[in-house]
């Protein structure tokens, strides 16, 4: 099988199934491959940074792994907002939501990818996304800042505007100052002027924001993107699996693989416990979850690629086991 | 004594939804007021459905709307301003203040029964800690007003050990022990009563049926190998054979009144 160079590949699956470990390992064997590569996490769970033994306060930058070839990044929404943020502008809201765990990391990696590849400095950018709902929200993200700047970044402008010049202040308008007063009585005034100017910053950068767009339609491009489904015999969400690549057609294309990762088949066929005792039931339930898988990738998809399961505790060596298996397709 | 709420979390994979199911069932078996509640997650109907599992049917925008209505004192308004553009995309690009929504009103239920369990099947590590941090994040937004007293009531009830435990579930696994202590410190930092659960244990499994782990497939003995390694002090459930959930989750069970 071929597996065609694109600019970007996305790894995606349900948790624990092995992404980032397979992600790590498709740009090892890229960079051996002689691209250059830049990986990017955005599954705030950062396997990345135990798998690459990277520093706390990398996170957002470009690290250099030198001894594998490739560049790395941790996605921290706070970096990203930095970058895309015109003025220099200090706002409580935005420092607190871009925590770590502020959960924006999903909505701010779809605009630092676009950031990183409009500065096309790769060969090929990959792409290790966080399990299940979370990365339904990573595809349905530029969706959503579309939402929020059609409209509601529009209105809330104009109130801000007719309230500081306060010429049109006795309009009532299209319902939004009722609304921000129904807010107040929530929330505090405090918080209402605060959220106001900062979304006042965010409007004064919408154009990097709605540029994120165009990497959805990128995505959606045979000639541009490898999407790679990972899934793995451990996984027990198979309805979560359906529903994710499901929902994930309407954002991909039809050139894409599953990867089977942890395969034991090979193992379990040279293993003859005695029939009727319980390892002969741990091997035969073990063996019947491998074949049902592949009964299903069979059925489901056209290009599968297998990885066998890796006998060493350490997460580097699966890496560049996997890697190895890359080169073997 | 049985905690108010329960919560699973843990790396992808490792059977959090599992083992969340299996308790809820367990203590409705024990006669218990007990709700599933899948937290910000694909939920699996047909598995509830097939176990006849006891669940807290919760909605973020429906949950919103009740909370604004209650603060209005109006559900009119509250419905209105829901319908509202601003608002619905506001709940779109901010997750966190859903989660925070959700679990103000899980935390509402609890206090207005009692006798009410609720057990909270929660997304992995990484994003578990954004439903925790919610309440901080946003209460440093708010700074004042009728929100703040109401995040400050969510979290005495959430710091209370005798309200809440969350277990870290974790595969027999370097990286999963790992990412499973990381999360544990995380939470104990927070003051939340926090221990490790060990699932999927193959020594575990071993030992249950007292088998012998001379003539296995290397990749079964290096499984064992580097479980041993790891020489864990958790609680430690087994690798059981069947591949079909709803029997795992029943088969699950008996283990987990070790939870209680």
């Amino acid at each position: 099988m071929i597996i065609p160079l694109k600019k970007i590949e996305i790894f995606c699956g349900t948790g624990g199934v092995g992404k980032t470990t397979v992600a790590t390992a498709r740009a090892l064997h890229l960079a051996g491959q002689g691209q250059k590569v830049l990986l990017i996490t955005i599954d705030p769970a950062k396997r990345l940074k135990q798998i690459l033994s990277l520093k706390d306060n990398d996170d957002g930058e470009i690290t250099s792994i030198s001894d594998l070839g490739f560049d790395a990044m941790l996605m921290s929404p706070k970096a990203t907002f930095k970058k895309i943020l015109k003025n220099e502008f200090e706002s409580h809201i935005i420092t607190n939501l871009a925590r770590p765990h502020g959960g924006m990391n999903e909505i701010m990696s779809i605009i630092e990818v676009q950031y990183q590849l409009k500065k096309n400095l790769y060969d090929v950018i990959i792409l290790d996304t966080p399990p299940g709902k979370h990365f339904l929200d990573f595809l349905e993200s530029s969706e959503k800042i579309k939402n929020f700047f059609d409209k509601t970044f529009v209105d809330i402008f104009n109130f801000y505007l007719k309230k500081s010049n306060n010429i049109f202040g006795k309009i009532v308008d299209s319902g939004i100052k009722k609304l921000l007063s129904y807010l107040e009585n929530v929330t505090g005034a405090d918080f209402v002027t605060e959220f106001i100017n900062t979304v006042y910053a965010l409007y004064q950068s919408r154009e990097i924001f709605l540029e994120a767009l165009n990497f959805q339609d990128d995505l959606k491009k045979q000639y541009y993107s490898n999407w790679f489904l990972v899934t793995s015999v451990e996984q027990e969400k198979v309805n979560e699996a359906e529903e994710i690549k499901d929902k994930a057609r309407q954002f991909m294309h039809q050139y894409h693989f599953l990867i089977i990762n942890k395969s034991a088949v090979s193992y379990l066929k040279t293993w003859h416990p005695k029939v009727g005792t319980k390892l002969f039931e741990l091997k035969d339930s073990l063996l019947k979850r491998e074949l049902d898988l592949a009964t299903y990738a069979g059925k489901n998809y056209n290009k599968v690629i297998k990885f066998s399961e890796v006998n060493h505790p350490s997460p580097m060596e699966h890496v560049k086991e996997l890697a190895r298996q890359f080169n073997e397709i | 004594m049985h905690r108010r709420l329960y919560i699973f979390t843990g790396k992808g994979g490792v059977g959090k939804t599992t083992l969340a199911m299996s308790f809820t069932k367990e203590l409705q078996n024990e006669g218990k007021q007990v709700l599933y509640y899948c937290f910000y997650q694909l939920p699996e109907k047909k598995l509830w459905d097939k176990l006849d599992l006891p669940v807290l049917d919760l909605e973020t925008e429906k949950s919103a709307e009740v909370y604004i209505g209650k603060k209005l004192n109006s559900t009119t308004i509250a419905s209105w301003i829901m319908k509202t553009h601003f608002f619905k995309s506001l709940f779109q690009i901010l997750p966190a203040l859903g989660h925070m929504i959700l679990l103000g009103h899980i935390i509402n239920e609890l206090e207005n029964n009692p006798d009410l369990i609720i057990v909270l099947d929660s997304p992995a590590s990484g994003h578990a800690l954004t439903m925790f941090e919610s309440s901080t994040n946003f209460k440093n937004i708010f700074k004042t007003g009728l929100i703040v007293k109401d995040i400050e009531k969510m979290q005495s009830f959430l710091n209370n050990e005798n309200n809440l435990i969350t277990y870290v579930i974790a595969n027999p696994t370097d990286l999963a022990i790992t990412e499973a202590r990381e999360l544990q410190k995380e939470l104990s930092e927070n003051n939340k009563s926090c221990s490790i659960i060990i699932n999927n244990s193959y020594q575990k499994f071993f030992e249950l049926y007292q088998l012998d782990t001379i003539d296995l497939p290397s990749f079964l003995q290096s499984k064992l190998a580097a479980e041993k390694e790891l020489d864990l002090q958790a609680l430690t459930f087994p690798h059981l054979t069947t591949n079909i959930p709803e029997e795992l989750i029943r088969e699950l069970m008996p283990f987990m009144k070790e939870l209680v």
